[in-house]
């Protein structure tokens, strides 16, 4: 985020959420770590949806 | 440096030229300054600041800000304010370098290059705040003179001409600097970075000057870890194997290249074609993983659910085996780290990230398609 130059708290954090920033489109995701998959954080279907938004987004443009 | 038909706006810090070129015994001839640079592109303001002294009769520096005025130039002065502090010394205080921020801030989405004309250390912040003002994507480079910037003589008269290689042999602490810096914008954010500083000191003013602030701070500018790509820019894998950025994670890599000298254990390089219309950002390098294999995201469970995913939705091709040699390609997409080497406990700290900005910045700079992003 940072790195695009926006403030952080100008587009807050969620899993599946998208942002548009500097002319790109911003997807969020909880990070695909074990961790987060074995403590249901993040199931593979969660993490696919993100995917398939993007793949939306971009087929779109 | 500049192409035809680019905005250029020029921001001089008048003491602190002023008594630059009067330390260094040369005048700066402001006429040929603003042809030079019409010369260069399209030269939308020319903003001149001084302070002056209201109350005197005759300034020494009346006459220049009357010439600069009515020829092109946009002076901003204020007056000086005049005041006797504890001691009993008289004191007088004017310091222009808020409405040069000021003025910089409002102009630089409208413009393509910011030339600062100061030796000041304390633009630095204003540099880096007018970079990030588009999409933010550029960073500092130190100046390197070119042909073109030196000029024919460095005798009395010496004209706009900041930087001469046989002057500074005269006398290397006097340089004046010249900041270049290229706003980013979303339009030219593909393009090469072309900003320069000139990293010098400038001399502490004479008495005589005018100068109402010239502090000896020198504009540091970061040694890069990684090479120089010939253009001039950063390329995504300039970072190179020793990246010394990072104090805690340089130690972890040592360490781990004494236990585990068949692991990758250094920065890991972006995955996946340039000109992908995906990048997707992962945190750090996994130690198993990106670390051990040095492709992100290769060689642990991480790995696993991201390359599946990707090649559902055709973003990869080609069968994971958790090893960089398995043949995995990426298509229309590339995978970086927001911190390319592997951080203790698998968290970098926030300085880490905020070091590392600089490469993640580089790789999305040099994607021309880029179009979304996974983080």
């Amino acid at each position: 985020m940072a790195a695009l130059g926006r403030p952080l708290a100008a587009l807050p954090f969620g899993h599946g959420t998208q942002h548009a920033a500097g002319g790109l489109a911003l997807f969020d995701s909880y990070h695909c770590s074990r961790y987060n998959t074995n403590t249901g954080v993040l199931t593979p279907d969660m993490f696919r949806e993100v995917f398939a938004a993007v793949r939306r987004y971009l087929d779109d443009r | 440096m500049t192409v035809p038909g680019e905005k250029i706006a020029l921001f001089i810090d008048g003491a602190n030229l002023y008594a630059t070129a009067k330390s260094l015994g040369f005048d700066i001839d402001y006429k040929r300054l603003l042809r030079e640079f019409q010369s260069r592109g399209y030269l939308l303001r020319a903003f001149y600041y001084t302070a002056v002294v209201e109350d005197q009769e005759y300034s020494s520096i009346r006459p220049l800000i009357d010439w600069l005025d009515y020829n092109g130039y946009t002076v901003v002065t204020k007056a000086t304010k005049e005041f006797v502090d504890q001691t009993g010394r008289r004191k007088v205080k004017g310091n222009m370098d808020i409405e040069l921020a000021v003025n910089a801030m409002e102009i630089a989405s409208h413009i393509d290059h910011m030339v600062l004309f100061s030796g000041d250390g304390d633009f630095r912040s204003l540099v880096e705040a007018v970079q990030r003002k588009g999409s933010g994507l550029l960073s500092p480079r130190r100046y390197r003179p070119s042909r073109r910037w030196l000029p024919t003589n460095c005798g009395d008269r010496l004209t706009f001409s900041l930087i001469s290689p046989s002057c500074r042999q005269k006398s290397a602490a006097t340089r004046a600097s010249a900041l270049i810096v290229r706003p980013a914008s979303p339009g030219n954010r593909a393009s090469i970075p072309r900003s320069f500083s000139n990293a010098a000191r400038p001399h502490r003013a004479p008495r005589s000057a005018p100068a109402m602030k010239t502090n000896s701070t020198r504009t540091e500018t970061r040694a890069h870890a990684g090479r120089r790509h010939p253009a001039g820019h950063l390329i995504d894998d300039d970072i190179g194997r020793d990246c010394p950025r990072c104090p805690r994670l340089v130690a972890l890599r040592h360490d781990l290249r004494e236990k585990q000298p068949a692991w990758h254990n250094a920065p890991v390089p972006s995955f996946g074609p340039v000109k992908g219309r995906l990048l997707i950002v992962g945190l750090a390098p996994g130690l198993q993983g990106a670390n051990r294999t040095g492709r992100p995201f290769t060689g642990d469970y991480a790995g696993d659910l991201l390359y599946a995913t990707l090649a559902r939705f055709g973003f990869a091709s080609g069968e994971y085996a958790a090893r960089p040699d398995d043949g995995l390609r990426l298509v229309d997409t590339r995978i970086t780290n927001a911190v390319r080497c592997v951080p203790p406990e698998n968290k970098p700290a926030g300085e880490e990230s905020k070091q590392c900005r600089y490469f993640l910045k580089a790789t999305i700079a040099e994607m021309p398609n880029l179009a979304a992003l996974v983080s």
